[in-house]
């Protein structure tokens, strides 16, 4: 094997190793795969009720195009499941009071009451452009009627998320041509 | 972990402030008790991660004050305290921010005024090092010169300075707590990193480890 093969190859090792972990039950048996795998395997939520999935990853996914089949939701999902001192979320960062689960099971909620006041039908049954639109305007203020966390707050969150999932691991930075520069690898390797 | 020993000073919270009084006191002799409430932290808990770094941030509860606006935001928590993982941008009070209430009717006013903050200000960053231009910092209120030369300003920095000159208005490099005089590369991966590679300067690292230094020293 050339040295050029062997760096290679060490890389395409380090990146397949340092996706992240979720913990999964599929079909009773404990699995710890990455958030993309769960979304493939359609495991079950720990917090989120299929609605509330839905809506996110459709919320998510027009924010990011990836994100829902990068496992956004399993990924946020698995996060509120856990202890809030040891939550990865972004909502820790931007200062969101814990049980972070209140600010987007709210978030989600009043979110779905603005779709069915503008367009008649809940969000995650609105098409990609309509989405797509409602995700835009949160950006610039709480829609009509809004009851539920900051509206900029909660596009934030999400956007990051999303962000996070898709391009926030080793695998990532290598998508987009950037070099990871670590120092010490977190565990389970993000 | 029981003792009978009855150290010399006892220091309340294992942060920024804490940390160096410690280690200051520590290295002149004194036997240190430090009380810290918070997660333990070892120096590997420092991961090249912006996500995982999130685990240093404040946990509940939170403290607010006024109108709802909580002050935890950003800060570490824990062994090391809000520095633990911090941005290390260190600009001193100007004289008015210690005048709030008799000048501009908000927040209050300190006890004293500046002349009396500013003694202490020179003592940090020569006990930290802190990096800076003071000459370009115009706006800076009367101290002592930066000990360490300023770092090298990144691209976006220079952008961001072109603009404030087309509209007339001036920058300086920002003022680092760093423990090396060149330094050129922050690590982009983490604000972690810096701290790892030893040019930012955090109490952890840089205090904590010269106090287990001392003591393992005296081990021996």
């Amino acid at each position: 094997m050339s040295a050029y093969e062997k760096v290679s190859t060490a890389r395409r090792e380090f990146v397949r190793n340092s996706s992240l972990l979720i913990v999964c039950q599929i079909a009773g048996e404990i699995l710890h795969i990455s958030p993309a795998e769960a979304a493939q395997r359609s495991a079950p939520m720990r917090f989120f009720t299929d609605a509330e999935a839905n809506a996110l990853a459709l919320l998510a996914d027009s924010m990011v195009p990836g994100a829902a089949a990068a496992g956004v939701v399993h990924f946020v999902d698995s996060q509120l499941a856990g202890d809030p001192a040891e939550s990865l979320l972004i909502a820790r960062y931007f200062n969101v009071r814990p049980p972070y689960g209140d600010f987007y099971r709210g978030g989600l909620a009043a979110l779905d009451a603005a779709a069915r006041a503008k367009h008649r039908t809940s969000f995650s049954a609105l098409r990609p452009a309509q989405a797509l639109e409602m995700a835009a305007s949160l950006f610039k203020g709480p829609p009509p009627g809004w009851k539920g966390p900051p509206a900029a707050v909660f596009y934030q969150c999400v956007r990051n998320d999303a962000v996070d999932v898709v391009y926030g691991t080793p695998a990532g930075f290598e998508a987009l041509g950037v070099p990871y520069m670590q120092h010490i690898l977190p565990p389970r390797a993000w | 972990m029981r003792s009978t020993h009855e150290p010399d000073v006892v220091i309340v919270g294992a942060g920024a402030a804490g940390s160096v009084y410690a280690a200051v006191l520590a290295e002149a002799g004194k036997s240190v008790l430090v009380l810290e409430t918070g997660p333990a932290r070892k120096l590997t808990d420092l991961y090249s991660s912006q996500i995982w770094a999130r685990r240093l941030k404040w946990c509940p509860p939170h403290v607010e004050e006024g109108d709802s606006i909580g002050v935890n935001f950003n800060t570490g928590h824990g062994f090391g305290g809000a520095a633990v993982h911090h941005y290390a941008v260190w600009p001193r009070f100007h004289e008015d921010d210690m005048r709030m209430a008799s000048k501009w009717g908000r927040g209050l006013d300190w006890p004293y005024d500046y002349r009396v903050l500013r003694p202490f200000y020179d003592q940090v960053q020569r006990e930290v090092g802190v990096s800076g231009d003071a000459e370009l910092e115009v706006w800076r209120p009367p101290g002592d010169p930066y000990p360490l030369p300023p770092v090298l300003v990144s691209n976006h920095g220079t952008v961001l300075h072109d603009g404030f000159a087309k509209q007339g208005l001036r920058t300086a490099p920002i003022q680092w707590p760093c423990c090396r005089e060149r330094t050129t590369v922050v690590p982009r991966a983490s604000g972690t990193g810096g701290v790892m590679l030893g040019v930012r300067s955090a109490p952890w690292p840089t205090r904590w480890s010269s106090i287990c230094l001392e003591l393992s020293k005296r081990a021996l």
